[in-house]
């Protein structure tokens, strides 16, 4: 990589607090044709690379099954790898037997409900997590639970309650609560507020917002919505079909996409106001084989012979930012496509 | 008003519903109308009682409501108006599907599960339209094709948990046109698909909206896709109907307090980007 | 705001009714269930051969008393009779003096004493008559109930441990475990498990303990089925993942997480499985291979009645009822348990 302006040069010396690198994970298909010998294997990420800053929040934005809460789920050490490691600081999370050094990641869960026991109160289920922290003795549990759930938010007088008596917005709070009273360094959200009003959604994100950046925290925040991801994170990874398809800055991003998946992504936002715009159509391919060459090449209006052949990889396009990356072999060719989509 | 109710389709007249008796009620006298070939939507946060609206107009409330206020469903002039809550049931089964269609937020969900896509959507066609056993498979394939599933054939065979959310929300478009109704409710039709496939919906509603003269009721919580669709947009907040507006009177400067409050959260998310885009150039 | 609407009178229904009706029968079900715990704990202060209160030679005997507290579970063998009550060859009704101060039980006689000629018709001094030995059938319905809700109790006690361990592990540990378990789940269960504990009571004699272990032994499989069921699904939710990912050991995800949810339908499946219980236990008295012909049982009541059914059929209705109501209780009891612990019904309840 040459040489670009200073702060980078010095972002790129520092150890990465989460990289992931060549990270594979499939899983058996789960089809009603249980007695078939060879089970086709869902090749849910296919090859990811993520490197987050200390103190970075990255926005890792696709459509539901492109793989991005299996990839949440592998940092989270919840699945196994096929390949690929998950570094901490330079420590391989998946390698290192020590509950403290595992604990450096928490992950908040889409589904604020689920993730709870449905018996045990608010205060239990913040209280859990402590009991598992060999530095934390009984008599400092009371104190660091109240300090999280003051930190998410949370309204105190509402801890004994049960999770099905509390509003989505409330219970989320309890998600983040149950999330940072361990103190993590590394924070992976998997779609937290998709389940909430827009009205709740607001709330809980100026929240995390705040945490992040009063805590410092890294924060790897999925979701399959651009406008969420855009409003909290500074950098953004493009996921489809189990890969990265373009990264980089946010505002590099959403102004001048390299990508056509990522033109129509953000084409689709424009689309819930206006009509102006036409929509991308049909659907992702099946991960259980995914196309050849280029995955996004069977929906692409502007791909070519070699899009069928040649895998593209994530390459620096613009001129002006080195870190505004894109795989796609045509990506000189995106002010046609976005003629295509204005002339319907 | 005169002059509007001889144009309205369908009338909702301050109806209140509680589920138990005890319990707090959860709609408070709320009126509204609809005009044959209008589309409104009815927007509020969750729990503010816009389902159940939606519930109490194909009566599909449990039987153990309590309810008060009348929902009066007028169609051309044709036709005498139907009480639908005091009518029989037999009469309102007349009325479901044939002149009230609904769409689900959860569309695997409000298909059964056991059946193929298109013997459900087959059934549908002979209930409704009476089709005889033979065309019934024929018009199942065209209404797929109609609500712009590429490959009828396939996803006909399917079954619904085969489907992805934007396809089976697709299905079950096609499941509610069937009997071509009058008035299509729909209840947060895209809050849980994602952007393309929101948007592709979207898209799909509208289309059917300039090709037939439905009515439209569009639940949902956002202002986006509320504005996006309908011409009017109705405000519910706890319980109450708060306000009741042209969509282009929508920013007005007098409007009621909860509708500023849900534009505003619409506009948040975009605007955040914004102002982060902003800052960080 | 609190009337509905007069004019729609299909939607106005009182449903507040039926799940009172349901209650009130929930409720009597629990009285009768706690009626013949107690019964059955109390015994020897209802009907027994020997006064509750007596004085004899000058002194204050309590013999029913302490034949109640050596009798009770755990603690019973703290618990000695004074001596010359101890002795079977000691007859109080003779033993006592005629004038001297003695408290009888309500029912003064004992379940295998007879006293009375045979087939005696219901009168004040036996309140459902004698049967075919002149025994009081009253005394020994009573301690037919100490029988019966032992079996019943313990036997799924056992049951229930032993479905909780093998399904628990099935389901935690999944894979090569759950196939073994799986597979003597299925075994135990494809086994007619009446000839099964007709052979075994054959090979180890009669008597309670016995019948307990039997029955135990065979009924937990549809326990452990459920056990692992809960478990599978449990290791599947989102909050296990949560109690993984701060680092929760395997044992403690599954006795705080996982094994409380799988508690309540292993509740109510104990409580259906009482009254399966009491059922076979009644059965194999009946064939004679139960407790024993030395004790009073409901089973061997009603076998006693059978050899005599053309000429005294009404002895059979006392064990009959007996049976019924408690299968009954039981079977109410379980489905109310149900109801209450499942928060899907209790939820569409409130609801609807």
């Amino acid at each position: 990589m040459t040489k670009s302006t200073r702060t980078s040069q010095e972002i790129e010396r520092q150890t990465p607090r989460l990289e992931v690198s060549d990270l594979h994970v499939s899983f058996a298909s789960r089809s009603h044709r249980r007695l078939q010998r060879n089970k086709p294997r869902v090749h849910a990420v296919r090859g990811v690379d993520l490197s987050l800053q200390p103190g970075a929040c990255m926005g890792l934005v696709g459509e539901s099954g492109c793989g991005k809460s299996t990839l949440a789920r592998a940092v989270m050490n919840l699945i196994p790898l096929d390949r690929g490691t998950i570094a901490v600081d330079g420590n391989d999370m998946h390698r290192v037997e020590s509950k403290a050094s595992r604990q450096r990641i928490q992950m908040i869960f889409q589904h604020a409900h689920a993730s709870m026991n449905p018996r045990m109160t608010v205060e239990s289920v913040v209280t859990d997590p402590l009991r598992f922290d060999d530095r934390c003795t009984k008599s400092e549990r009371s104190r660091r639970v109240e300090s999280a759930l003051q930190l998410a938010g949370f309204d105190a007088p509402l801890r004994g309650r049960y999770p099905h008596e509390l509003s989505g917005g409330q219970l989320q709070r309890v998600a983040i609560a149950r999330a940072l009273v361990l103190e993590p360094d590394v924070l992976i959200c998997d779609e937290p507020v998709s389940a909430l009003d827009v009205s709740a959604q607001v709330e809980i994100l100026a929240q995390l917002k705040d945490i992040q950046q009063t805590r410092s925290l890294t924060m790897l925040f999925i979701t399959h919505d651009l406008d969420i991801a855009a409003a909290i994170c500074d950098r953004l990874a493009v996921m489809y079909l189990g890969r990265i398809v373009e990264s980089g800055p946010t505002h590099e991003i959403l102004r001048n996409p390299q990508h056509p998946y990522t033109h129509y992504l953000s084409a689709a936002r424009d689309l819930k106001r206006t009509s102006a715009l036409q929509p991308l159509m049909g659907e992702p391919p099946s991960p259980l084989a995914p196309p050849t060459g280029c995955s996004f090449h069977p929906r692409c209006p502007i791909k070519s012979d070699i899009c069928h052949s040649q895998t593209p990889v994530l390459l620096s396009t613009s001129q002006s930012s080195l870190q505004h990356q894109a795989a796609c072999l045509h990506s000189e060719r995106m002010d046609e496509l976005k003629e295509i989509t204005t002339n319907r | 008003m005169n002059e509007r109710s001889t144009h309205s389709m369908f009338e909702v007249t301050d109806l209140s519903v509680r589920y138990a008796r005890g319990e707090a009620p959860v709609l408070r006298d709320v009126s509204l109308t609809i005009d044959r070939g209008e589309s409104i939507a009815l927007v509020g946060d969750s729990g503010c009682g816009k389902s159940t609206l939606a519930l109490a107009a194909m009566r599909l409330l449990p039987k153990t409501a309590f309810i008060r206020g009348s929902i009066v469903l007028r169609g051309d002039n044709r036709e005498t108006p139907v009480d639908i809550l005091g009518s029989d049931e037999r009469t309102i089964e007349r009325v479901r599907g044939r002149r009230i269609a609904m769409v689900f937020q959860n569309p695997i969900g409000s298909l059964n599960p056991v059946m193929r896509i298109e013997k459900q959507l087959a059934e549908v066609l002979r209930v409704v339209r009476g089709t005889s056993r033979s065309t019934a498979k024929r018009g199942a394939l065209e209404s797929l094709n109609r609500v712009g599933i590429a490959d009828p054939v396939r996803v006909g065979r399917a079954y619904p948990h085969e489907l992805s959310g934007g396809m089976a929300q697709r299905v079950a478009l096609a499941l509610a046109l069937a009997g071509e109704p009058e008035l299509l409710i729909a209840d947060e039709p895209t809050s849980a698909l994602d952007g393309i496939v929101q948007a592709q919906i979207v898209e799909l509603i509208r289309e059917t909206q300039r090709q037939t003269n439905l009515s439209l009721l569009l639940i949902t919580h956002d202002m986006a896709i509320a504005k996006a669709l309908t011409n009017r947009v109705c405000v519910i907040e706890a319980t109450r109907l708060v306000d009741d507006c042209p969509i282009d009177q929508l920013t007005a400067a007098d409007r009621h307090a909860a509708t500023a409050r849900l534009i505003q959260a619409a506009e948040f998310k975009r605007s955040a980007a914004i102002t982060l885009m902003e800052r960080t150039i | 705001m609190t009337t509905a609407n007069p004019t729609n009178p299909i939607l106005w229904t009182d449903h507040a009714s039926t799940s009172k009706r349901r209650n009130w029968l929930a409720r009597s079900a629990a009285a009768i269930a706690i009626t013949f715990i107690l019964v059955a704990l109390l015994a020897p202060l209802l009907a027994w051969h020997q006064p509750i209160v007596c004085k004899y030679q000058g002194q204050f005997y309590f013999p029913a008393i302490s034949d109640t507290a050596s009798r009770l579970p755990l603690v019973g063998s703290w618990f000695q009779k004074a001596k010359p009550f101890r002795f079977p060859s000691f007859d109080a009704r003779t033993a006592l003096e005629p004038d001297a101060f003695a408290l009888w039980p309500p029912v003064p006689y004992g379940p295998m004493e007879m006293v009375a000629d045979a087939n005696r018709p219901a009168s004040r001094r036996h309140w459902l008559g004698t049967d075919d030995r002149g025994r009081d059938v009253l005394a020994r319905l009573i301690h037919g109930t100490c029988v019966s809700v032992r079996v019943g109790v313990y036997s799924m006690l056992l049951a229930g441990i032993v479905g909780i361990i093998i399904g628990g592990a099935a389901g935690f540990y999944g894979g090569a475990i759950d196939w073994m378990c799986s597979r003597l789940i299925e075994i135990m269960m494809c086994f007619p498990a009446f000839f099964l504990i007709l052979v075994v009571m054959v090979w180890i004699g009669n008597g309670v303990t016995g019948i307990i272990l039997v029955i135990g032994l065979t009924q937990w499989t549809s326990i452990a089925r459920l056990v692992r069921a809960e478990f599978l699904s449990g290791r599947e939710l989102d909050f296990v993942d949560a109690a993984r990912s701060y680092g929760a050991s395997g044992w403690y995800i599954a006795l705080r997480h996982l094994l409380p949810a799988a508690l309540a339908p292993t509740l109510v499946a104990l409580t259906f499985g009482v009254a399966d219980a009491i059922l076979l236990e009644a059965g194999l008295s009946w064939l004679g291979l139960g407790v024993g012909a030395d004790v009073a049982t409901w089973g061997g009541m009603l076998r006693d009645a059978y050899d005599q059914i053309r000429t005294h059929p009404g002895l059979m209705t006392a064990p009959c009822t007996a049976i019924f109501v408690s299968v009954l209780c039981c079977h109410i009891l379980g489905e109310q348990l149900r109801r209450s612990l499942d928060p899907r019904i209790g939820f569409s309840e409130s609801r609807s």
